[in-house]
């Protein structure tokens, strides 16, 4: 396993470096000048093209791909522009409401998905199974914003039992108040993403629920609950931790919409920003760490497929 | 009987799926019909009701949170531009001098008296005065500060240092000598966008050409220090204990600033309605720019106070003068007669009230306000639109009209404005682009033929972005236009300058380089505990108290 590790994350640097490089290209074809952004609408020509100079934009894109490559080979993504500090550091103060939201969020659709979608199968065509599945096509058809305004006219406005914006740090509060602040923004993804993980639970389930170790172990007199969660649940792992891995790149994504309507600031409210400002060193800063983090999930994902069944060889 | 099952759930589902709708829409609370303002009937009271009158004591203490739209990138008030840095930097920073809402100027860290002819500035420093960290305020941390503030702002140079013979300083004056009249110098000392704001030597001098960061200190003398600022998150101020007034009376950004507050947290949130639920749900204690269709609600919950406040924000289009079609002054007073002003500014901001009807490129509070173009402004004559449009030299060609949706009325005004063209045979293509690339595209004359605009106040009319420079987008230049302004920048007298204003206000209407459809006004919402709030186009938190 060790090996199979440390072959994955070799593989990874050349995916990551034509990541960077893609980036960059793109991003710098992109129409707008970040000095134009930063003097705002009454700015002149001229002033805006002394500013361009003097943060190097004015260079050859390939010059400056050349420069910000060596860079990022020592280390170092370069400056914000918008904020004039290493994109590292700015990157860094955002990422931890991020994880949170994202780590709670994947709880939810867990807690929620699975007993969902083991309910709806062993009701295999029955009341319950009909309902699982509809309350699971109308997750996925909800927007994770819709669902968040929702929460918050529910449980903020109305109610008043969580805050409808912000957050407070773990340095500030402890966990239980950054996981209070967070609450509205998880459901709203979790709910969306736990329809996905419901569905494919189920199939999965179903296929298991077919096969003979399974009317051996009901055979045997073995109580239906453990049936279900020792015999069936087990084998039926790997499917939903393939969805798992899936949810959590796409909550990563959702952070940046979710993030906006709660006012957290986290890194997809940073990405939303710093592409309106056309801060290039911070985009492409932060789309090499989510391509980093796909990695490493989906790594994670893998290695755990074992766990679930002895029977996949990592050679 | 499956089949049954079946149609229950979905019903279920259905239901379900209902509830949450109507959630969403029903809004933060039900009106009760009791204390809901009704419906007004045409031609009565406006729906939107001043902010009651401030008759208790002012009371010390508390915590204030404010919202900012957006993560400003420095604090460095003198070289930014922002709203979102002027906010909480002007409760760190003040300039020299100050001016109230009738663009009087009054002391501010200085005194000042201007001999009879004008060409001599004495500024004063107040005595007993200390920045935020301990250090007295000397007439060297004045020196750098003007040096650094006529080295970098171009209004500053226009103003003052074109015109400037020498200044001496002391140890407690500055004596500006003119070479000669500067009618804009005491206003430039008192500029609230990128005007002299006072800060420490030794802090200029790190800075040198560059913004000033937080490691360098946001240190100044104001009523309130800089503590903190967390990214996105929030900046943090805290009353300064040593602050001096300067012990006239307030009026707008002048006079006596009162730290009552304790605290001000100045958080930056972007959504409008994030905002508005942030006020709602007590998170934050003022959010700015209610949406019209949701004023009535907001009024009729006992917890807020919703008021209205002058933006002096002119949304309007700005014509391309140096390449193509609109360069014919025939085609750009053509599209000046079809344009329907009431309609495109009910179209952008949703109720009346939301806006003034102003043929003027000044605000309405203004003392430069004119109505010099009223007639042309409000013309609505497509038969005359079709007579110029004759006689210009425009032949079917496709005028392209640069606009965005990151400003909900650019693009509102826009989609209605092109319509209005076309009605007289004017062939207009919309393009809808991000708010930087139309930045971007305006700066290339091949590209666009007119974009929108939201010209921001001034307190001058020399400061207005097309009129300052021929080189501004559009790039609007003419005899008339450069005559008029080296007028006003070399005439000191007021009434004069306001009549030169007027002047250059008719040939604006004139030579049609920009059309203004108006000017905005924003709704407020507070906590009902907050009290003297600010009500002019500038936002500032000093003399607003909790309790």
């Amino acid at each position: 396993m060790l090996n199979y590790t440390v072959r994955r994350l070799i593989s990874s640097i050349p995916v990551l470096l034509i990541v960077a490089v893609m980036v960059f290209t793109l991003i710098h074809m992109i129409p707008g000048n970040p000095a134009a952004v930063m003097l705002g609408s009454d700015a002149t020509q001229e002033e805006v093209d002394a500013l361009t100079q003097k943060l190097g934009l004015d260079q050859p894109v390939p010059t400056q791909l050349v420069r910000w490559f060596g860079g990022m080979l020592r280390g170092d993504m370069g400056d914000s522009i918008y904020y004039d500090r290493p994109v590292t550091q700015v990157l860094s103060e955002r990422l931890e409401p991020t994880f949170l939201i994202v780590a709670y969020a994947i709880l939810v659709a867990l807690a929620i998905g699975v007993p969902l979608g083991v309910l709806a199968a062993v009701n295999h065509n029955g009341l319950l199974d009909k309902l699982c599945m509809i309350l699971s096509m109308v997750g996925i058809s909800c927007p994770a914003f819709w669902l968040g305004l929702n929460l918050v006219i529910l449980f903020a406005v109305q109610r008043n039992i969580f805050p409808s914006v912000g957050y407070l740090p773990l340095a500030e509060g402890g966990l239980l108040s950054a996981l209070y602040y967070i609450t509205l923004p998880s459901f709203a993804l979790g709910l969306q993403r736990s329809a996905s993980i419901a569905r494919v639970t189920r199939s999965s389930m179903l296929d298991v629920l077919n096969n003979d170790y399974v009317r051996t172990a009901r055979a045997k007199g073995l109580g239906e609950f453990r049936v279900i969660a020792k015999h069936t649940l087990k084998n039926a792992m790997n499917p939903i931790l393939t969805q798992v891995g899936m949810s959590l790149a796409q909550l990563v994504g959702g952070a940046v919409v979710i993030e906006t309507i709660f006012n957290i600031p986290g890194l997809g409210l940073l990405a939303f920003d710093s592409l309106k400002r056309r801060d290039y060193p911070m985009i492409q800063g932060h789309i090499l760490f989510v391509a980093l983090a796909y990695i490493l999930i989906n790594l994670v994902i893998d290695l755990l497929y074992k766990v679930f069944d002895p029977r996949v060889d990592y050679h | 009987m499956k089949r049954t099952g079946t149609m229950r759930f979905l019903s279920l589902a259905l239901a379900l799926a209902m509830a949450l709708c109507f959630a969403a829409c029903s809004g933060s609370k039900a009106p009760d019909p009791s204390t809901a303002p009704a419906e007004p009937a045409p031609g009565s009271e406006p729906m939107t009701a001043p902010r009651p009158e401030e008759t208790g004591e002012p009371q010390h203490g508390g915590s204030l949170k404010v919202t900012i739209n957006g993560d400003p990138g420095s604090l460095d008030i003198m070289l930014e531009t922002s709203e979102n840095t002027q906010i909480p930097a002007s409760h760190i920073f003040e300039t020299i001098l100050t001016a109230d809402y009738a663009g009087n100027v009054h002391p501010g860290v200085c005194t000042y008296e201007q001999s009879a002819d004008g060409l001599v500035i004495t500024l004063t420093l107040r005595e007993g005065l200390k920045f935020h960290n301990g250090d007295p305020v000397t007439m060297e941390d004045i020196h750098a500060t003007i040096d650094r503030w006529l080295g970098s702002v171009s209004f500053a140079q226009n103003a003052l240092g074109n015109k400037l013979d020498n200044i001496q300083y002391t140890d407690t004056t500055a004596v500006i000598t003119l070479k000669e009249s500067a009618p804009l110098a005491l206003q430039a000392l008192s500029a609230y966008d990128r005007g002299p704001y006072v800060m420490p030597k030794s802090i200029l001098e790190a800075a040198g050409d560059d913004k000033i960061t937080e490691a360098m200190g946001y240190i100044g003398t104001g009523p309130y220090k800089f503590v903190e600022w967390q990214a996105d998150r929030h900046i943090k101020l805290a009353r300064y204990e040593d602050y001096i007034a300067t012990g006239v009376e307030a009026s707008g950004l002048a006079g006596s600033k009162m730290a009552y507050a304790d605290e001000i947290y100045v958080i930056p949130v972007k959504d409008k309605m994030t905002r508005i639920t942030g006020v709602q749900t007590g998170s934050y204690d003022v959010g700015i720019g209610v949406p019209s269709n949701l004023y009535a609600q907001l009024s009729a919950d006992p917890n807020l106070i919703v008021s209205m406040a002058d933006l002096g924000i002119n949304p309007g289009l700005v014509f391309n003068c140096l390449e193509g079609p609109t360069t014919d002054v025939k085609l750009r007073q053509a599209i000046l007669a079809c344009l329907d002003m009431e309609s495109l500014l009910l179209a952008a901001e949703g109720d009346e009230n939301f806006y003034y009807q102003s043929p003027c490129f000044m605000p309405k509070a203004s003392a430069f306000y004119n109505e010099a173009g009223l007639e042309k402004y409000r013309q609505i004559d497509p038969a005359a639109a079709k007579a110029l449009l004759e006689e210009s030299s425009y032949n079917g060609e496709t005028l392209v009209y640069l606009t965005t949706k990151d400003y909900d009325y650019f693009y509102k005004t826009a989609l209605l404005a092109s319509d209005m063209m076309r009605q007289i045979g004017i062939n207009v293509e919309l393009t809808v682009v991000d708010n930087a690339t139309l930045n971007d595209m305006r700066s290339d004359p091949k590209q666009y033929s007119m974009f929108s605009c939201g010209l921001t106040p001034k307190s001058d009319p020399t400061q207005i972005a097309f009129i300052a420079s021929d080189k501004w987008a559009g790039g609007y230049a003419s005899e008339g236009k450069t005559e008029l302004v080296r007028k006003l920048l070399s005439t000191p007298g007021k009434e004069e300058r306001i009549a030169q204003w007027k002047e250059l206000s008719e040939l604006l209407y004139e030579e049609v380089p920009v059309i203004t459809f108006g000017e905005r006004r924003n709704a407020i919402v507070t906590r009902d505990n907050i009290h003297n709030i600010f009500d002019g186009e500038k936002k500032f938190y000093w003399n607003t108290w909790i309790g």
